[in-house]
């Protein structure tokens, strides 16, 4: 064995432990749930059924159900969640602010809070007699049914995992827009203003174009959160909050994500091939959005 | 807008924590009857006794110690067991792995999925059977041959599981007869017979119910005879049998187009306090004497006891529901076909199930009725409930139990119970008419079925 062969092998066995978990715990079950996905699971057989999980896909209400409120969700989280995080942001970027860092940290704070402290939280106050009704009642509107439970309908669910989701998460944005700010040369927007551009101007051709790659790195990692979405509803309409089983998202399925429908399918309905064919449409929709965002945003971009 | 799963005891554990946002095992708090002073009564039957005497038989000649690993949702009941068969079997040590309710379906799942960790024997809900119709040991061939039990038990809690083929994956275990839980204060404030055999005699049929519950409802409104329209429905669907699917033909639209009516009819009447069952307006309702009734299952009474009602003892009564009798939760144990001391797991089995001795310890510290007939001839069941005023209710609990219509469970009972939950919550919030919900919900199983598990259900005749 030559000295460069033993040093490279040497080298592989250091990196080995590393890359053996990566393979037992990353590879191997994302391999084997695109092979499950052509399955058919029941506790007794695993069956090989080609196609089958996804032609029903296509024709399956219940997935076209969940789809539609995915998108919704991923669509207004991550317009609003955007939005709000860039106009802080820039608020935050204001040298004449004073306790920024006090503020920032009041943001962040959500997004390191337990999920199922969350859940309880806005189930208490999401509840027909919580704190928001309560609230709305003293300026005389009548009280919400936001989960569905009282009266069965699901309308308001979703804008109910909508703020939750938002507000759980615009604080993370607001750092790394901060981030993204920061990082500009204040030069830029100086050579700007002395050419005559007013502050409008300075944001709209200077400070968003300078932001662009910041903002598709926020763009994916919302858009994938959002589409991924799972904990919000489970804990509002089940589990912690108590008054619905959570399964099949509530109220007229309003609150059915993607993600709750892999989870519902497979553990509560033992159809784990059908459940990873689910999972292999969600993972196709995210590259197609993902890469589909990144010419949107590049196209008048840096690049 | 109310229980989303008529059968499971899961609903149990969510109110519980919903109610007390304490730990769930608290949820499965029951009412154990008096203890009986003298314990010679309790003496295992000739057919108990020669039931742990095989499993001591077949232990006695193993020669190295052997392990058993047992999953269940309830502490108090296997911590009860697990002593008397381990007593007579001193070379098998039982592991006793605590699932709780909310998990013990996915994990299950989780494992016959990996064919790996499966437990030998697992304690399932009523409303979890039929998922697991598949992953049970068939317990009609040898060398189980459970048939030979079937007289022991009630007859149709033992052949619910049992497959058109004949098999038989899951055994019994306990009851959760339905009754009508009733506050005498509030039907005497009506003017109502109060005395549980007068209740039963007063109010027969749903007809009754609903004609007392305007009575209860009186002129100031107060006091509702029921929390909501979807319990009267959950019962009287149970009454007829509660089935999703029986032979592969979807038929819960009939058997539940005359509980939907009923629930309708109910709401017009206006008996309901427009308070969803386990919802957190609930336990505050029924325990300040806002309703007059819970039309569920037994294991209601320890609910109230230990966390709804703890001070309402004494206010409440057990009655037989109108309609008539119902199964409402219930437990049986499976054997997995992945297990890998099936024998012993089967002498587990009987000990626990089919033994009047493990079955009344069980009884006297958890409230479990088992579905062991023998274990009736025990006079605990005789014993006064102190919670009810004294009221001797375990024998009307095992007379109902023997008046449940037979019923199946099929692998898609969960997905059609959701299914079927949501549509009734849609049709009695007066969003979509009765029959077509009903309808509407069969199609949906039927679609999904054939999607997600190649699943070919007939719908029925009048129903299509």
């Amino acid at each position: 064995m030559t000295e460069s062969t033993r040093r490279a092998v040497w080298a592989y066995l250091f990196v080995s432990p590393f890359y053996l978990s990566f393979l037992a715990f990353g590879v191997f079950p994302i391999g084997f749930g695109f092979y499950l996905a052509f399955t058919r699971w029941t506790p007794d057989t695993t069956t090989w059924v080609g196609l089958a999980n996804v032609v029903n896909l296509a024709q399956d209400g219940l997935i076209h159900r969940a789809l539609y409120n995915s998108l919704w969700l991923m669509g207004t989280i991550t317009v609003l969640q955007m939005g709000i995080a860039l106009l802080i942001a820039l608020a935050l970027s204001s040298t004449r602010l004073r306790g920024r860092e006090l503020f920032r940290a009041a943001f962040f704070l959500p997004y390191v809070t337990s999920p199922v402290v969350l859940g309880l939280l806005w189930g208490a106050i999401f509840a027909y007699t919580g704190l928001l009704n309560y609230a709305l009642g003293l300026v005389g509107v009548g009280p919400v049914d936001w989960l569905g439970f009282v009266t069965g309908s699901g309308t308001w669910i979703k804008p109910a995992i909508a703020l939750v989701t938002i507000w759980q998460y615009f604080g993370w944005n607001v750092l790394l827009f901060s981030a993204g700010l920061q990082a500009i040369p204040r030069e830029i927007g100086e050579a700007a203003r002395m050419d005559g551009a007013n502050e409008a101007q300075v944001l709209r051709w200077v400070t968003l174009p300078l932001l662009s790659r910041v903002t598709f790195f926020i763009a994916s990692i919302t858009v994938i959160g959002s589409m991924q979405l799972f904990d919000a509803p489970l804990m509002l309409l089940g589990g912690v909050a108590g008054a619905g089983s959570g399964t099949l998202g509530g109220a007229e399925a309003s609150g059915l994500t993607l993600a709750m429908a892999i989870y519902d399918t497979a553990f509560n309905y033992g159809q784990f091939g059908y459940a990873a064919a689910i999972a292999l449409l969600l993972f196709g929709l995210l590259v197609l959005l993902t890469t589909g965002m990144r010419r949107l945003l590049f196209r008048e971009g840096l690049n | 807008m109310n229980t989303k799963r008529p059968f499971s005891r899961r609903r149990l554990v969510l109110g519980a924590v919903a109610a007390t946002a304490i730990g769930a095992l608290a949820a499965c708090g029951r009412v154990a009857p008096t203890p009986v002073a003298d314990q010679a009564n309790d003496a295992p039957t000739p057919t108990a006794a020669s039931g742990t005497g095989t499993a001591t038989a077949a232990a006695a000649t193993a020669p190295a110690a052997r392990q058993l690993t047992v999953w269940y949702f309830d502490k108090a009941s296997m911590e009860t067991a697990i002593p008397i068969f381990e007593r007579a079997n001193p070379d098998v040590k039982v592991s006793f792995v605590l699932q709780p309710f909310g998990d013990m379906s996915k994990k299950y799942l989780a494992v016959l999925a990996a064919k790996q960790g499966v437990p030998d024997v697992v304690g399932l809900d009523t409303s979890m059977v039929g998922r697991f119709l598949d992953a049970g040991e068939n317990l009609m061939v040898q060398p189980y041959d459970a048939g030979r039990l079937r007289n022991d038990f009630v007859a149709w809690k033992f052949d619910a599981p049992i497959t058109p083929s004949g098999e038989m994956p899951a055994f019994p275990w306990d009851l959760a007869t339905g009754v009508m839980f009733y506050r005498p204060d509030l039907f005497q404030a009506a003017k109502l017979p109060t005395d549980p055999d007068a209740v039963g005699n007063a109010i027969k049929s749903w007809e009754d119910y609903i004609t007392a519950g305007i009575a209860v409802r009186g002129n100031n409104g107060r006091v509702a005879m029921v929390a909501n329209e979807k319990d009267v429905f959950n019962a009287a669907f149970l009454q007829n049998g509660g089935n999703i699917v029986v032979d592969n033909k979807i038929v819960f639209p009939s058997e539940a187009a005359g509980p939907l009516e009923l629930a309708m009819r109910a709401k017009q009447a206006g008996i309901g306090a427009n308070v969803a069952t386990w919802s957190e307006r609930w336990a505050p309702a029924i325990k300040s004497g806002g309703i007059a009734t819970l039309v569920m299952g037994a294991w209601m009474l320890g609910n109230l006891q230990n966390l709804i009602d703890p001070a309402g003892a004494g206010k409440w009564r057990i009655a037989v529901p109108p309609g008539g009798a119902f199964n409402h939760g219930g437990t049986y144990v499976q054997i997995p076909k992945l297990a890998k001391n099936k024998e012993l797991a089967w002498a587990f089995v009987r000990s626990l199930t089919a033994t009047a001795e493990t079955q009344n310890a069980v009884f006297q510290k958890t409230g479990i009725v088992p579905a062991y007939k023998p274990a009736w001839d025990s006079p605990l069941y005789d014993q006064p409930i102190d919670y009810l005023g004294g009221q001797t209710a375990w024998r009307l609990l095992t007379d109902l139990a023997q008046k449940v219509k037979p019923l199946a469970y099929s692998p898609v009972d969960a997905l059609g119970t959701d299914l079927l939950s949501a549509q009734v919550d849609a049709a009695i919030g007066g969003k979509v008419a009765p029959k077509d919900a009903l309808a509407g919900a069969a199609a949906q199983l039927q679609e999904r079925a054939l999607r997600a598990s190649d699943l070919k259900l007939e719908l029925e005749k009048s129903a299509s």
